[in-house]
């Protein structure tokens, strides 16, 4: 499957999901289709998230070494 | 003392004095006039101090207009060395006084008449400081009321300072102390600040228009502020302070003007009507300084801040997934085992039902046997009674047909008895075997040593074969 545009994209697509799986009514036949999307989208967001983070951390770090103080 | 003259004429001549005369006679109306002190109030004109430490001044009325007219009235004065030290200690304790051009004094002294100049002039002894004080305190009470009333008071400060003001205007006496004071303490900030000076005087006649030049040049360049500093000095000093055209033009100035003006005690209108006021130039400059380094101070507050904030974000961020994912994980078990328990009641179902089938198909084949075997009953009896009847009939042409095969089986009986090999053995006929059984019946079937079995009616003849002389093709008998 395609790699979400945006960390929104793969939320709503995953929110989408899981309102879908949540009906109790999904098919058994894509069920694991779903469930699989669902990680490769969790993935796509955490990583997206460690990438984040460890920038904001570098751009702080980057500071701190331009300001002492 | 009136003399009689030249009597060169004839006729008689008025009295006339000499110059020493008519002076000394003036001194003597002078003092009888005024023999005690007295009090006279002014302006302060054209000032000099001698080397021989006598100050010398004109006094003209307050209203004579501005510095440099011509006054109508004058009186000259003189403090005396002597008198000086007594005048200095009282504007000393004043401590914010000195005696300068333009500055309104009341003061006290005695009147005499100063022959070498033929004038009369007053030998200052006495100052009332209070009175000058006064005078500039209710001159500045008037023209802050009337700022007031215009608005105009707060306008300059109205102005929004930028956040990092590193380029300044400043005007002052460049190379004063105050200029080092200022430029210093700015410097020694480590901040990247770009001073731009507009050299100006701050005290005596030309102060006032040279500030308000100044201003004038500063608002037209890309300055942040406009910074207007001056040393300490006595507060008649600062008069130009006070005055209203530098009030007015800064209310109107378009740029935050920051003040250091040495003073130790009253504000000058300038001060009131400044964005921000400091005591002295050092402390205008740190009030920059203090400027720039909060602006420093709240970025990094900031920098902590978003940093902070991106964290609880991505924090919240993580929870989100975690949930979304936990919700997927659920939903998928929970749908799974829902199947599960779907299938369950699916093939429940089913197994009833091919149950209820199976009842039914056993029912059907029971019907079937059913059918069959009263089928197969009714096809036997129908083959019984065939059979019964064929019985019948056979039984009813059996004795005719019995009598016949009879009758015909004994006649072949007799046909075949006839030719019983016992009647033909019994006639004298015999049969010949091999030892093997077999038939003779030629002499070529046998070979000479073979045992032969000989049959007839009375018994077995076994017998060895001789070899027969062979009959020749001449009819001769070979051997």
């Amino acid at each position: 499957m395609s790699e979400p545009a945006s960390y929104r994209d793969a939320m709503e697509e995953l929110q989408s999901i899981v309102g879908d799986l949540e009906r109790d009514d999904v098919d058994i036949d894509v069920l694991s289709t779903k469930v699989r999307r669902a990680f490769e989208l969790i993935e796509f967001c955490r990583s997206r998230i460690s990438a984040t983070e460890l920038e904001i951390s570098q751009v702080v770090a980057a500071l701190e070494r331009e300001d002492p103080d | 003392m009136v003399s009689a003259a030249s009597t060169t004429f004839t006729s008689v001549i008025e009295p006339t004095y000499t110059v020493p005369e008519l002076n000394r006679a003036i001194a003597r109306v002078v003092a009888r006039a005024f023999p005690e002190q007295v009090w006279v109030q002014g302006e302060i004109r054209d000032i000099t101090r001698a080397a021989s430490g006598h100050v010398y001044f004109t006094l003209v009325d307050a209203d004579a207009g501005e510095p440099g007219s011509v006054p109508e009235s004058i009186l000259p004065v003189t403090l005396f060395a002597s008198d000086k030290e007594a005048v200095n200690r009282m504007l000393n304790r004043s401590g914010a006084m000195r005696m300068t051009d333009g500055v309104a004094v009341r003061i006290r002294g005695s009147l005499g008449h100063f022959a070498a100049r033929g004038t009369v002039q007053l030998r200052m002894t006495w100052i009332d400081t209070e009175y000058t004080l006064g005078r500039l305190a209710t001159s500045r009470d008037q023209l802050m009321r009337a700022l007031a009333a215009e608005g105009l008071v707060d306008s300059n400060a109205a102005l929004p300072v930028p956040l990092v003001p590193l380029r300044v205007g400043l005007l002052t006496s460049v190379g004063s102390a105050a200029y080092a004071d200022f430029v210093d303490e700015l410097a020694a900030s480590g901040f990247a600040w770009c001073v731009e000076p507009v050299d100006v005087r701050v005290q005596g006649q030309e102060a006032e228009q040279s500030i308000l030049a100044g201003l004038a040049t500063l608002s037209g360049r890309p300055v942040d502020v406009i910074a207007i500093v001056r040393g300490g000095g006595a507060q008649t000093d600062l008069a130009v302070f006070d005055g209203e055209a530098i009030a007015r033009a800064v209310a109107a100035c378009r740029r935050p003007v920051f003040t250091g003006i040495g003073h130790e005690v009253d504000e000058t209108v300038l001060d009131r009507v400044a964005a921000r006021s400091f005591k002295t130039p050092t402390a205008c400059a740190a009030g920059l300084v203090s400027i720039v380094t909060g602006f420093v101070a709240l970025l990094a507050d900031r920098e902590a801040k978003v940093s902070r904030v991106a964290l609880r974000v991505l924090g919240a961020e993580e929870r989100r997934l975690d949930d979304r994912a936990a919700r997927v994980t659920g939903a998928a078990r929970r749908r799974i085992s829902q199947a599960i328990v779907e299938v369950g009641a699916v093939r429940h179902r089913a197994a009833t039902t091919t149950r209820a089938a199976g009842r039914s198909s056993r029912e059907r084949l029971s019907d079937a046997g059913h059918s069959v075997v009263a089928v197969a009953g009714r096809r036997a009896g129908i083959e019984r009674t065939a059979a019964t009847d064929m019985r019948r009939r056979l039984a009813a042409a059996a004795p005719e047909r019995i009598a016949r095969a009879t009758a015909r089986l004994g006649d072949i009986h007799g046909r075949v008895e006839g030719q019983s090999p016992t009647r033909l053995l019994a006639r004298g006929w015999s049969v010949t075997t091999t030892e093997a059984g077999r038939l003779v019946t030629d002499p070529i079937d046998v070979a000479s040593g073979d045992v032969l079995s000989t049959r007839v009616a009375g018994g077995s003849i076994r017998s060895i074969a001789e070899p027969l002389p062979r009959r020749l093709p001449d009819g001769r008998i070979g051997s």
